[in-house]
């Protein structure tokens, strides 16, 4: 976490020293360029973003790869924490959504769910301390992903026809509601689905990430001699550590739901709806 | 590891390296436009899905029948 | 015309307080419905819980966007 706006303010900007309350806004969100190359003619910016994304992909990788490498029968250490993770996303989410012919998903949503939560899990992590999905251009690739994955899957599944005609022209309306109907879904289903998948994941690391930042300047800020400073301070500081506490919670959280809607999705795309 | 995990790990990398650079080519050709490469990226990946589900739910009928040859 | 009232400050809390009124009511009706729901047969946890967290991401998206859309629209 940036402490920039303290910082600018001064190291000694506290409760009497005369600065206002230095709150974090979007600029926390801004990071530096570590290293920049251009490459095909553009810009390639790696910024702390870039690395902790890399090191996500790296440990998930790593870390399922030694899990599942040389399997046995019964199951010891890192593959039985390996396959309890398949094991909560086969029966848990492509089997209870899409239902038996939903195994062939199951590697996609598992490597979803364990990307998004360790991006996600970032932002609690000492010295990394911003979640990676709460920088609006990753919830975008992985709604965008999800999005380039069931269209095409359901018109290769149920034709072109059948598949916009069922979601387009739901069956059992008279016929003269589909023009004001039409237009209503395919704007719900194609243009607002993928929008809210990816500003959902987005907006609650965005939240998650400027309340802690929020307590813990403020537990900074109110360190000065007065009784009400000290107090104050220790309030936010416990404040500052149940939040993280509770984002702890609401990064899995997000995490299975992009998975869970990616799923109904998904299926949305094999079976037919209504 | 099922011999597949690898196989549709490089369909995917494989997909998603080859249509970008071909998009970047026809974008070079056409005149630099960054869209064209992305557009490249997506259609990569799409195809690559394509296969990867292609194989899986190949491999699924797979177990299905060994299974139901097994209950016989 | 003569200006009658006025708003000023924060504009972005109070949009947030707004937009905050919608979702409580819709999550406090799923998270009822839900326990009544387990109440009533309570070996339908599982299918029932799913539900219940699936509905309430859906309405929390709505407060969730209500909070940023000041950062995204505001001076």
């Amino acid at each position: 976490m940036s402490l920039s706006n303290v910082v600018t303010s001064g190291l000694d900007c506290h409760l009497n020293s005369g600065c206002g309350f230095p709150a974090p806004g979007a600029e926390i969100f801004l990071f530096d360029d570590i290293a920049k190359f251009t490459i095909l003619n553009t810009d390639v910016h790696v910024t702390k973003i870039t690395v902790l994304l890399f090191i996500s992909v790296a440990v998930i990788l790593g870390f399922f790869i030694y899990a599942f490498h040389k399997p046995k029968l019964v199951p010891r250490g890192a593959q039985n924490v390996g396959e309890m993770g398949y094991v909560f996303i086969r029966d848990g989410i492509a089997r209870e959504i899409i239902g038996k012919d939903g195994d062939p998903y199951v590697p996609y949503l598992f490597s979803f769910f364990f990307l998004v939560w360790l991006c996600n899990f970032m932002g609690i992590v000492p010295f990394a301390q911003v979640p990676v999905t709460s920088i609006f251009a990753m919830p975008v690739a992985f709604a965008l992903i999800v999005y380039i994955t069931w269209v095409p899957l359901g018109v290769y599944k149920q034709g072109f026809r059948g598949f916009f005609g069922g979601m387009l022209f739901p069956p059992g309306v008279p016929k003269p509601m589909y023009v004001l109907l039409t237009p209503l879904e395919f704007l719900s289903n194609l243009i607002v689905r993928p929008a809210t998948h990816a500003i959902r994941l987005f907006a609650n690391m965005f939240a998650g990430h400027l309340l802690i930042a929020t307590f813990s300047i403020a537990a900074f800020y109110l360190l000065s001699a007065s009784v009400i400073g000290i107090l104050g301070s220790a309030a936010s500081f416990t404040v500052a550590i149940a939040l993280t506490a509770f984002e702890a919670l609401i990064q899995f959280l997000q995490a299975y739901i992009f998975t869970l809607l990616a799923a109904v999705y998904i299926s949305g795309a094999l079976h037919a709806e209504h | 590891m099922s011999d597949s995990a690898w196989a549709n790990t490089s369909r995917l990398i494989t997909g998603l390296i080859l249509y970008t650079g071909l998009g970047w080519l026809v974008s070079r050709w056409v005149g630099h436009q960054a869209l064209l490469m992305a557009v490249g990226a997506i259609v990569g990946l799409a195809l690559s899905y394509f296969l990867m589900f292609r194989s899986l739910e190949h491999e699924r009928l797979k177990d299905e029948e060994r299974r139901q040859q097994v209950q016989q | 015309m003569s200006l009658l009232a006025e708003v000023t400050g924060s504009l972005g809390s109070i949009g947030y307080g707004l937009a905050a009124i919608g979702p409580g009511v819709g999550i406090g009706i799923i998270f009822g419905q839900g326990v009544q729901a387990i109440a009533r047969q309570p070996e339908a946890y599982g299918v029932i819980r799913q539900n219940m967290i699936l509905g309430f991401a859906l309405a929390e998206a709505l407060a969730l966007i209500g909070f940023v859309a000041p950062f995204v629209f505001g001076k």
